[in-house]
């Protein structure tokens, strides 16, 4: 049986010996010190290798192994410690059995690439939405229970919209809200208000708050043809309310988070590399929100005998008050919303 | 209970330290007579790790990670500094790490439920994070007491584990007393902030019962500190003003217009890369000057550790591996760190006077202390 070389610390002084290891018999190993005994003291022990803590393979870095009552017998000779413990019968280890392999390397890399972007493009958001189906509302509105004051002291103005306009339009969306909680019953915690502002700096425009609050801008009032518009554009913010997108974005963003801090989190110069990473998928997601509430909208209005085809009139008419084209090549990626021309089919102006 | 679990459980010392002398007369390591007889042998520490190797073995324990939704990388962590360890020896033989992965798998659980409750509180209640202010000023000294105990603890050298002595009082002194005070005289003791800091760090760890003796004077301190927040401010106001001139040089009605147009303008390109080269400039002298001034003179019995990092080697390594990390979308960042770490390592050399074979295990060090494990909370790296 051949020997494995190596160095024996007592493990009480730092003192190191040059000591060999060799199977003396099926199972037992002996450390033979060669050299720097003190007088008196032994020279060799037995000990049978089961009770030998040997540390996994890793790489080429030198094996130690635990012996109690001798110390620790620390060798370069890893293939002759592997050769000793196939001789009795212990499977080497399988991690350190891939850590050796490229093509397993690449394959791992192939993988991990392919999981996560179906991670991210297909798992986070139906994980999100059976998390959020289990969530109580409560949270929707604390949620936007902060949002509506920052919002007022950085967009908007008091509205100048006459009393009567406010209680017609008030009107139809208490129709709205009052049939989607008879639907199913199952919307009731949210407290559906809408809210007038003006805001000369966002123009035509409305927002929906987790809670229920839906704020709608003067401007987007006067843009529109008539009310079946304005009801077409409100029945999208419900469509986000409803399907409590607010939650389920932050949801998935502490996904992504988690997933960035398992993928990240043994090599940090590449972190802050991949920081666009986020944003991207973030914005995605918000994309997918978008289409979620506009199929919402269309739906409520065909079911509530209003053409759809309104809600791309005020659609249409809103791209065009903004007088942007749309964002084109990279930066459509980090856009929150959808191109319009895959919203809507908008008639020529 | 934070003043309770910072009195460590290494009192009996000097007992057991008599026992393993009485059995033989070995050299006692102490700086007098004996060391001064004998001149001093310089022993460079080297690093054999190789990046192709790391590549693997990191890829793959990712892999298992993702595979089992984050658990396994606590046994990933393990192996990732087993490897790092052991491929650093000092006279021949290596370092190891003794780190258990499920003790480091408590912590990381522990470190995710509170991180949790963080996020979710601030998420509701944005406010909320002022209120956490207080918890973070007290809280993070503990943990950064813990983590350097848990970390020097299960590190060994020839059969005999580091060991960290540093108090909870010692913390806050140096992660909140200092800061504050530094504050307080706008940053003139920013210096003094700094080598406290690394005085605790480095000061208080012990290999074996032998407790390093941390003898950096405070004067590189302050020269690095004032030197290098000059560099960044320059750098910060160069960045604005070069954008600000190419703004101004662009014609067009709309502010907006001439920022796209300065942004795109081969001028920018060229801005942008003088930038880039500035600043890792200014972090390869910070780093530079923090590592040659917290191990250079650092002694441990007879012996004493010395720092030779030098400016150009560092830059060259930094901006080489920015470049490539981005170029193959973060699939270098293996062969970065093991460059990285091996000139950092293989600038350290070891004065030693004698061999190393005189220093004694302190009590206890052997077994894991209960609550230290939780140390490796938020898995910090003191990068010293």
């Amino acid at each position: 049986m051949n020997e494995i070389a190596g160095s024996l610390f007592d493990t009480r002084r730092s003192l190191r010996r040059a000591a060999r290891a060799e199977i003396v018999a099926p199972g037992i190993v002996r450390i033979r010190i060669e050299a720097g005994a003190a007088e008196g003291e032994d020279r060799r022990w037995e000990r049978p290798l089961a009770e030998v803590e040997i540390s996994d393979r890793i790489g080429d870095i030198p094996r130690r192994l635990t012996l109690s009552g001798i110390g620790v017998f620390e060798t370069s000779d890893n293939d002759g410690v592997d050769r000793a413990l196939a001789a009795i019968g212990r499977p080497i280890s399988a991690v350190d059995w891939l850590e050796q392999r490229w093509p397993i390397a690449l394959a791992s890399l192939v993988a991990i690439v392919i999981g996560s972007l179906l991670f991210v493009r297909f798992g986070l958001p139906v994980a999100a939405e059976l998390a959020a189906r289990h969530l109580p509302t409560r949270i929707d509105r604390m949620l936007g229970r902060q949002s509506l004051s920052a919002l007022d002291e950085l967009f908007f103005e008091p509205t100048t919209l006459p009393e009567e306009r406010q209680q017609t339009l008030a009107a139809h969306f208490d129709s709205m809200t009052r049939d989607l909680d008879g639907a199913d019953g199952k919307d009731e915690e949210h407290d559906y208000r809408l809210l007038h502002r003006a805001s000369p700096r966002l123009g035509p425009n409305a927002l929906a708050l987790p809670s229920g609050i839906v704020v709608m801008t003067d401007e987007l009032v006067e843009l529109a043809y008539d009310d079946e518009e304005l009801v077409a554009v409100l029945a999208h913010e419900v469509g986000h309310v409803r399907g409590r997108h607010a939650l389920r974005q932050m949801l998935q963003s502490a996904g992504i988070s988690a997933l960035a801090f398992v993928l990240l989190g043994d090599v940090t110069t590449a972190s802050s590399l991949l920081s666009a990473a986020p944003v991207l998928i973030e914005a995605k997601h918000s994309r997918d929100f978008e289409r979620e509430a506009d199929a919402f909208a269309k739906n409520w209005l065909a079911q509530h005998g209003i053409d759809p085809i309104r809600f791309d009139d005020i659609l249409c008419a809103m791209e065009a008050d903004a007088g942007s084209s749309d964002a084109a090549g990279l930066a459509r990626y980090f856009s929150s919303h959808p191109p319009i021309d895959e919203r809507v089919r908008c008639s020529a102006p | 209970m934070l003043g309770a679990s910072a009195v460590g459980p290494i009192e009996p010392r000097p007992a057991l330290r008599e026992e393993v002398f009485v059995s033989e007369p070995i050299r006692v390591p102490a700086v007098g007579a004996q060391a001064a007889a004998e001149p001093a042998r310089s022993i460079p520490l080297e690093f054999r790790a190789s990046g192709g190797e790391y590549f693997r073995i990191w890829i793959v324990n990712l892999l298992l990670s993702v595979a089992t939704l984050g658990v396994y990388s606590a046994w990933a962590k393990v192996r990732r500094l087993r490897y790092f360890y052991g491929n650093t020896s000092l006279d021949g033989v290596v370092f190891d790490y003794h780190g258990r992965p499920l003790a480091i798998l408590k912590g990381r659980l522990i470190a995710f439920g509170a991180y949790g409750v963080f996020y979710a509180a601030t998420q509701v209640f944005p406010l909320a994070a002022i209120g956490f202010f207080p918890l973070f000023a007290l809280g993070v000294p503990w943990i950064i007491m813990k983590s350097r105990r848990f970390q020097l603890r299960m590190t060994s050298h020839r059969g005999i584990r580091f060991g960290f002595d540093g108090d909870y009082a010692g913390a806050l002194k140096a992660y909140v007393g200092w800061p504050l005070l530094a504050a307080f005289t706008l940053y003139l003791m920013g210096g003094r902030m700094l080598w406290e800091q690394v005085r605790y760090l480095l000061g208080n760890a012990r290999y074996g019962s032998e407790p390093v003796r941390f003898t950096a004077p405070r004067g590189p301190f302050h020269r690095m500190f004032l030197v290098s927040t000059a560099l960044f401010a320059l750098i910060i106001v160069g960045a604005f003003a070069a954008f600000t001139a190419l703004v101004a040089a662009q014609e067009g009605e709309e502010l907006s217009e001439r920022i796209l147009a300065a942004m795109t303008s081969p001028a920018a390109l060229g801005c942008g890369a003088a930038l880039f080269l500035a600043w890792f400039a200014a972090l390869a002298y910070y780093q530079k000057e923090l590592l040659n001034a917290s191990f250079d003179g650092l002694e441990l019995g007879p012996h004493r550790l010395e720092s030779h990092l030098a400016f150009a080697p560092l830059f060259g390594i930094y901006v080489s591996n920015f470049l490539a990390i981005v170029l193959t979308l973060g699939l270098y960042s293996p062969w970065a760190k093991v460059r990285q770490t091996k000139y950092q390592l293989e600038s350290l050399r070891v004065a030693a006077r004698g061999d190393l074979d005189g220093f004694a295990a302190g009590a206890g060090d052997g077994t894991d202390a209960i609550g230290e494990e939780i140390g490796d909370f938020f898995d910090l790296d003191f990068g010293l």
